[in-house]
């Protein structure tokens, strides 16, 4: 899928230093706002990125323009993810009862909503003629068959969303083992 | 108008002062009267009472109607208080050739304007002009008003002396006299057609033939109306009779000599402007053009003796030093005084010195400014306003304050600031100007907000952080962002690129301070037309171009 070496185009506004200040007036920031989650999701599509965790991610390319010196702070980078939260574009994960500071520090970005991962999931078991058949989590992300589909390496946090939604649907199951452990999941197939 | 002729005025509508002229008090709420009727249109105005002047600038139409008179032509002074409710008024008698001398005194249409009355017999109310001023005598306190036709069928105004309102009848009169006078005035030729009137009236009572110029039947008393006056006044003649008094004569008004003019104190005032009338008049000011500056000649030093302090000795020795204290004391204020002579003396010669200057060739410019700022910087172009000048009337006060704050920006220190000067820079500018006698923040405050109630062209501007400026009244806010956001494109265009810029480089440009730039560029931010990039070097203001890419999408694109 990705197009190994070739960096992200990054759009014209990402090179214009004003983009990296948190804007004070509340008009121009919520455009500021709406233009840094379209990059964000852009970024990640193209990097094939499942979460952003703000320690090593500010350091990313994606938050620092080296050509023009330019960086987004961290509160400001927070401030975004979180408004990208709002918008259902992403989700915080809870950090572990670390101390307030630390949270909403990583976030799972939804670069497709999850019901869109689902169907994709569903038309995938149908094309494959997998339906009836028990598969593991790691055989939907990292298996054989899944090698040249969008969801490949997709995040366990992520799939579980989506296959909540097919089991809703009653187009899968969540088997689990004796002691209760999430052990694999069975697709019914559509009636 | 006779007496009063046109004056020059500033730009902040002040009297332009002659040499060595000072304004001693300002009241506002004057109306003019020469002799005894109201000057037409000069009712409402300040009065500016200078060493050598009396100035009377109309409130509305300060450009066309400010005329002054000297005080140089004043004999005499007459006070009449408030009575009923007419205002005091303070009479000034004048030399009673003074008129005739004056060529360029002001000319309004007056009462001793012609009429278009061609003759008695053919003329009708309608064809008297409505400019035309009648008299009246008010049948109260016999005084003898002007009024005009227009006014005569709606609403007139009441009795100047005693303020009653006159009576329909009593008016009807005032006009049938007027018309009775032109019929005498008419020229001998128009009065051809008309010889009947010479034959007399007939008195519409006992009917005896009067003589012409006669009022009331000579024999039985009765009002004589001519025969050929229009129906519609031969009506209002008749009401005369149910009102059962008898007008006293009424003074000529065309034939008499005004020897003096008047100022009705409408708003009050008065005793204060008397009492500095009498004093200039009796000063005699104009007279001694320059006063010689008096330096205190007999100050000597003072050799401290030792005197027993015990005792009556010892008290008498007290006081008599006590007495030396004062003295001394007042001595010093008088040096104070000539100090402020000199320094008088020594701006004139600035001020000659520039205008040499100006006119002479091969001098450099650094000289030039130089001197000017010397100038400036001695003192301002005219008197500084002081508190006493309004008397205690602190809204006149701030008002003049306002206009000679105008003045001094218009001299070119708001030029020099680019057109935008914060309140507490241009505080330090005026009062270092002002040099003695400094003025308070508040009233300094109070003045500036006055600009735009006056008209004068500045205008006070708070921003949002609540910094205050004075800028020109044409500095509208979106002229000065359409001008910040125009320099910004310019440079834009010129290098290629978005550009920022930094409230330094809008100080350089436009020569506003660095604290009015930062409160402008933040002004057109909070409007959304410029964004900031805050960082290590400091911030810079960019055109905002988030929201534009925002809404043509640029992001895909």
């Amino acid at each position: 899928m990705s197009t190994e070496g070739q960096p992200f185009p990054f759009p014209s506004i990402y090179s214009f230093p004003p983009f990296f200040t948190r804007q004070p007036n509340s008009q121009t920031w919520t455009s500021q706002l709406s233009l840094w989650s379209s990059l964000i999701l852009g970024y990640c599509r193209y990097n094939r990125i499942w979460r952003i965790d703000l320690n090593t991610a500010i350091e990313w390319d994606l938050f620092s323009n080296k050509e023009i010196n330019r960086s987004l702070k961290l509160d400001t980078c927070r401030e975004i993810l979180d408004s990208m939260v709002k918008k259902g574009n992403a989700e915080w994960v809870s950090g572990s009862g670390r101390d307030a500071a630390d949270k909403n520090l990583s976030a799972i970005i939804f670069w497709r909503r999850p019901e869109e991962w689902a169907n994709m999931i569903a038309d995938w078991i149908d094309s494959t003629g997998q339906r009836n058949a028990i598969l593991t989590f790691y055989e939907i992300s990292d298996g054989d068959l899944s090698f040249s589909q969008d969801f490949r390496g997709i995040d366990a946090t992520i799939l579980r969303k989506a296959l909540d939604i097919l089991v809703r649907r009653g187009q899968a199951q969540i088997m689990r083992s004796a002691d209760g452990e999430v052990a694999g999941v069975k697709f019914f197939g559509v009636q | 108008m006779r007496f009063w002729r046109p004056i020059d005025l500033t730009s902040a509508s002040r009297p332009v002062l002659l040499l060595h002229e000072v304004i001693i008090l300002v009241q506002d709420g004057i109306g003019l009267y020469e002799g005894r009727y109201k000057v037409d249109l000069y009712q409402s105005g300040r009065v500016y009472l200078t060493t050598h002047r009396v100035c009377y600038v109309d409130n509305k139409f300060a450009a066309t109607r400010s005329v002054s008179i000297d005080l140089s032509l004043v004999t005499r002074i007459q006070f009449s208080p408030s009575l009923l409710r007419s205002s005091a008024k303070i009479a000034l008698f004048l030399v009673p050739q003074a008129h005739l001398s004056s060529s360029n005194a002001v000319t309004t249409p007056q009462i001793t304007s012609p009429s278009p009355v061609s003759a008695v017999g053919n003329s009708t109310a309608a064809a008297l002009d409505q400019n035309i001023s009648l008299s009246w005598v008010c049948p109260i306190c016999s005084f003898a008003n002007a009024i005009k036709v227009s006014e005569l069928d709606n609403n007139p105004p009441p009795c100047m002396t005693c303020g009653v309102r006159p009576a329909a009848a009593v008016l009807a009169t005032a006009k049938i006299e007027y018309l009775d006078k032109q019929s005498r005035s008419i020229p001998p030729v128009q009065q051809a057609g008309v010889v009947e009137i010479d034959t007399g009236f007939p008195c519409p009572r006992c009917t005896f033939i009067n003589h012409p110029s006669l009022r009331q039947c000579e024999i039985c008393g009765a009002e004589l109306v001519s025969q050929n006056l229009p129906p519609r006044l031969l009506e209002q003649s008749a009401l005369k009779d149910d009102a059962g008094y008898s007008p006293s004569p009424t003074p000529k008004l065309a034939d008499e000599e005004i020897t003096y003019v008047k100022l009705s104190f409408r708003a009050g005032g008065e005793k204060v402007f008397l009492n500095k009338l009498k004093t200039i008049i009796q000063g005699r000011q104009w007279d001694s053009a320059s006063i010689p500056s008096s330096t205190n000649k007999h100050h000597h030093r003072h050799h401290e003796q030792h005197f027993p302090r015990l005792g009556i000795h010892g008290l008498a020795n007290m006081s008599a030093k006590e007495r030396h204290q004062t003295t001394e004391l007042m001595g010093s204020l008088t040096d104070l005084n000539s100090l402020m002579n000199k320094a008088q003396e020594m701006v004139a010669l600035a001020e000659s010195f520039a205008v040499r200057l100006a006119s002479a060739p091969g001098v450099s410019i650094e000289a030039r400014e130089a001197l000017l700022q010397s100038s400036e910087a001695l003192s301002l172009s005219s008197p500084i306003v002081m508190r006493e000048v309004a008397g205690s009337q602190d809204e006149l006060f701030y008002n003049e304050l306002a206009r000679q704050l105008a003045e001094f920006l218009d001299n070119g220190v708001l030029v020099r600031e680019g057109g935008i000067l914060t309140l507490f820079d241009l505080y330090a500018l005026y009062n270092r100007a002002r040099g003695i006698s400094l003025i308070s923040p508040k009233d300094f405050y109070k003045a500036c907000s006055k600009f735009e109630a006056l008209k004068l062209p500045f205008r006070m501007r708070k921003f949002q952080s609540g910094v205050i400026v004075i800028q020109e009244a044409y500095y509208k806010e979106d002229t000065v962002k359409g001008m910040v956001i125009d320099y910004i494109k310019q440079l834009c265009t010129e290098q290629g690129k978005q550009v920022g810029i930094t409230p330094q480089q809008v100080n350089q440009h436009f020569g506003w301070s660095v604290m009015v730039a930062q409160e402008e560029l933040e002004n057109a931010e909070n409007s959304g037309q410029l964004c900031r990039d805050s960082s290590m070097e400091g911030t810079r203001f960019y055109l905002n171009f988030i929201v534009s890419a925002h809404t043509s999408d640029g992001i895909h694109g």
